[in-house]
């Protein structure tokens, strides 16, 4: 065994990817004499590191997006950044995005290939983004790539640079729906403790109410 | 050259007849020989027949000449009698313009009319000069202040000395008669000092001035000796009276001689008040003309302390006027022309040199001014992260590097902030107060992920001495010295003993420790999340909108609470059916 695959224990170390779709509507002057008669939409399916500047091809051969049966050729493969797939359609269904490490014992990363499954989205799905006139829909989501215990090598080309500087202000003002940024972490912690809270006061409530209980047992065996 | 001659070389004919009239327009002062303005001789003539169709030189000036060409008509000038100023009996002379009957009718109507240059022929008011006896009294005066201020400085001065001598004499031997011998050698000693002072003294006087008058000036003092004599020596009961004559007697030599600085006479001072009148206070020429060989401070000397006294007499006197007088001081104007006078006559060697040193003192304090920015950089640097960290660790020589390196790292996300600051004045920002204080002080400096790394790193030394080049990238981040937050910038984390599988994972799919429930819990689980409207993936798979490792740690504890809410509200249920159970086996419902 190669010491590039030498594992680091106890360790794990992540990556901020976004992945999803754009998707818009298709308009009579962006058809193509080839595209389909029922196709209404438009879409993009992606997978990008959060940061710009993060190069991942050290790490990853290929991405793969796994489409609709009914597409012809419906495995495409993505050698190079940006990693996406663009095509029309009309019809949602689920995306398997693949991710391929570069194989091999000696290049020393040695993971197995990675799937992450996304729902194609054509039409707009949450009440809470901003509802565009064009009909653009954006369904992207934020997730992190963990490497647990990762490889010597993993861990040199993940630590080359820090990746998991998110940051703190949209790129602009309606990208609302297309970006992730601290703020929203720390939003969501705040919304989280708030449940927290509530249930702790349940919690309490219902701990009072056994004691009652308990004691209304007890004095009812007794007497 | 012209451009018709080019054309000639050229061969081509040109008929001059034909431009336009624009054209003639602008080319007719050329042919009148005039010369045009706004354009060199030369240049105008390489124009040639091609005049631009602007108009090169400004017609204002054309027509101003043609009208003064065409309307010139002379006016009439008048030679005039005129007496310049009323109390002059000469006639003179002058050209005014005007015909010679408007002036004579001007003059019979305003005969009054003054000299139109009268106005500048102004007189200075200095003060009438006095009469002698007058004069002698304020220069006894004078010569009285003089002496007093002296004296007493002088007396002061040289009690200073002669302590200093007693002390000596003290050291020395005690003999009488040597005594006196040493005395006799101070007397001498004191003879020099009091040489160095007179050349010292503010008041550089020639001595060989006008010596005849010095000794009417000499007799004069003799007579206003005594008075002061008498009032100094009870001052000095140390000394004996006979030295304390002879002390005095010196003194008073010295200061006689430099009463020098008042032998003026008072012809010569009349002479004087003559001539600032003449040449109106312009020193220089007054200087000049002024028969004696006296300095120009000399004479202004003279010359406001006498007017001092004429005003201080006059009846409705301007203080402000005497107040600036007296300020003149004399000692202080030489100085000034002193260092005027070597200030010019620095050599080019010299001039540079100075250039030189006030280059390199900038220099200084723009290093000075360097330094103090950076230190107060550092020591905010220094002072912002204040932990509660223990000290101990840093009190090793290991520890001392270790903070270093925290600082480089620091200092490099400080850089661009400097960079923004210093294009901007240089300033050095105030040194915060605690900063001195705290230069200990730091935020942690091994988490526990270093330290694991680097028990690791050691680890696999022992083990494998292969292992070099892969170790390096744990090598390198551990001499960044990440701190916590870093840490989480690079996404790493430190798990302990916890499980972990290797591989790849999603965050939102890791598995939270607190799902690890039974199916029916988790449905309950995921009825109270829908409850509260929590969002989630669907199903029994629960994520955060923004799956990150505190976001995902976060929902693991609301999920573990929540579990718990439901084992308690399961007990609590139990314990109700318990109690109706009971109630109505006992039967009291």
């Amino acid at each position: 065994m190669s010491s590039n695959s030498r594992r680091i224990k106890f360790i794990s170390i992540s990556v901020p990817i976004l992945y999803g779709n754009h998707a818009i509507k298709l308009t009579p002057d962006k058809r193509k004499p080839t595209t389909p008669q029922d196709h209404t939409h438009e879409w993009t399916v992606f997978l990008k590191p959060v940061l710009g500047d993060i190069d991942l091809t050290p790490l990853i051969k290929k991405v793969t997006f796994k489409l609709h049966e009914t597409y012809e050729n419906p495995i495409r493969s993505i050698e190079t950044p940006p990693y996406q797939v663009t095509e029309t359609g009309w019809g949602e269904f689920e995306i398997i995005i693949k991710i391929h490490f570069h194989p091999g014992v000696d290049l020393g990363i040695n993971e197995k290939n990675f799937q992450i499954f996304h729902g194609l989205k054509l039409h707009p799905y949450n009440p809470q983004h901003p509802k565009r006139e064009n009909g653009e829909v954006h369904s992207i989501l934020y997730d992190e790539l963990v490497f647990n215990e990762p490889t010597d090598k993993v861990f040199e080309i993940l630590t080359r640079k820090p990746c998991n500087l998110l940051p703190f202000k949209l790129s602009s003002e309606n990208k609302r729906d297309q970006e992730y940024i601290r703020p929203d972490e720390t939003d969501e912690l705040n919304r989280l403790d708030v449940y927290i809270d509530k249930i702790k006061v349940e919690i309490e409530n219902q701990r009072n109410q056994y004691k009652e209980l308990e004691e209304a047992k007890i004095s009812l065996i007794n007497s | 050259m012209s451009a018709n001659d080019i054309l000639d070389v050229l061969n081509i004919s040109r008929d001059d007849n034909q431009p336009a009239k624009k054209k003639q327009k602008t080319s007719t002062p050329t042919d009148n020989g005039k010369p045009l303005t706004g354009m060199a001789r030369e240049l105008y003539n390489l124009v040639g027949p091609n005049t631009p169709p602007i108009n090169l030189s400004s017609s204002n000036y054309i027509s101003n000449k043609g009208k003064q060409n065409r309307q010139f008509r002379p006016s009439p000038w008048s030679k005039v009698n005129f007496t310049p100023g009323k109390h002059r009996n000469i006639q003179l002379k002058h050209w005014v313009k005007g015909s010679e009957e408007l002036l004579k009718q001007e003059n019979e109507s305003d005969e009054k009319k003054e000299y139109f240059f009268e106005k500048f022929n102004i007189k200075l008011d200095i003060p009438e000069f006095i009469d002698e006896e007058k004069y002698e009294t304020y220069m006894n005066e004078f010569k009285d202040d003089f002496r007093e201020e002296q004296f007493t400085k002088r007396k002061a001065e040289r009690m200073r000395q002669l302590e200093e001598q007693k002390k000596q004499k003290k050291i020395e031997e005690k003999k009488e008669e040597e005594k006196r011998l040493e005395e006799k050698k101070e007397a001498e000693k004191q003879e020099e000092v009091k040489q160095d002072i007179k050349k010292e003294g503010e008041t550089k006087q020639e001595e060989n001035f006008l010596e005849e008058k010095k000794e009417e000036q000499k007799m004069g003092e003799k007579s206003v000796e005594p008075s002061v004599e008498p009032s100094k020596e009870p001052s000095e009961p140390v000394i004996t009276e006979e030295e304390q004559r002879s002390e005095d007697e010196k003194i008073k030599e010295e200061v006689k001689k430099e009463l020098v600085q008042f032998d003026w006479s008072y012809q010569e001072t009349k002479e004087l008040f003559n001539l600032c009148q003449i040449y109106e206070l312009k020193w220089p020429t007054i200087h000049d003309r002024f028969p004696s060989n006296h300095r120009v401070e000399d004479l202004k000397e003279q010359f406001y302390r006498i007017c001092v006294k004429i005003l201080e007499t006059e009846e409705n006197k301007n203080q402000n006027l005497i107040d600036s007088l007296k300020a003149f001081s004399k000692p202080r104007e030489l100085e000034r022309k002193q260092y005027l006078e070597n200030l010019l006559k620095r050599t080019p060697a010299e001039i540079a040199e100075e250039e030189s040193l006030v280059i390199e003192a900038r220099r200084f304090e723009l290093a000075a001014k360097k330094m103090l920015l950076e230190r107060s950089n550092l020591l905010t640097l220094l002072d912002s992260p204040q932990s509660t960290q223990n000290v101990s660790q840093y009190q090793s020589s290991q520890g001392i590097s270790n903070l270093y390196n925290n600082l480089m790292i620091y200092d490099k996300h400080q850089k661009k902030k400097q960079a923004h600051q210093q294009k901007q004045e240089p300033i050095p920002p105030p040194i915060p107060l605690a900063a001195s204080s705290s230069i200990r002080r730091d935020k942690v400096f091994q988490t526990n992920l270093q330290q694991y790394l680097a028990s690791f790193l050691k680890q696999a030394h022992h083990t494998n001495p292969a292992i070099k080049q892969e170790a390096n990238s744990i090598q390198q981040l551990l001499s960044k010295r990440l701190t916590q937050k870093e840490e989480e910038a690079y996404g790493l984390h430190y798990h302990g003993t916890e499980k972990l599988t290797p591989g790849v994972t999603l965050r939102s799919q890791q598995k939270l420790p607190g799902s690890n429930q039974r199916q029916s819990v988790l449905k309950s689980v995921s009825a109270v999340f829908q409850e509260m409207d929590l969002p989630t993936a669907g199903g029994t798979m629960w994520k955060p909108v923004m799956p990150t490792r505190k976001t995902m740690s976060k929902y693991d504890e609301l999920l573990r609470s929540v579990v718990t809410m439901l084992d308690i509200k399961r007990a609590k249920d139990k314990l109700e059916a318990e109690i109706k159970l009971i109630k109505s086996q006992k039967g009291m419902q």
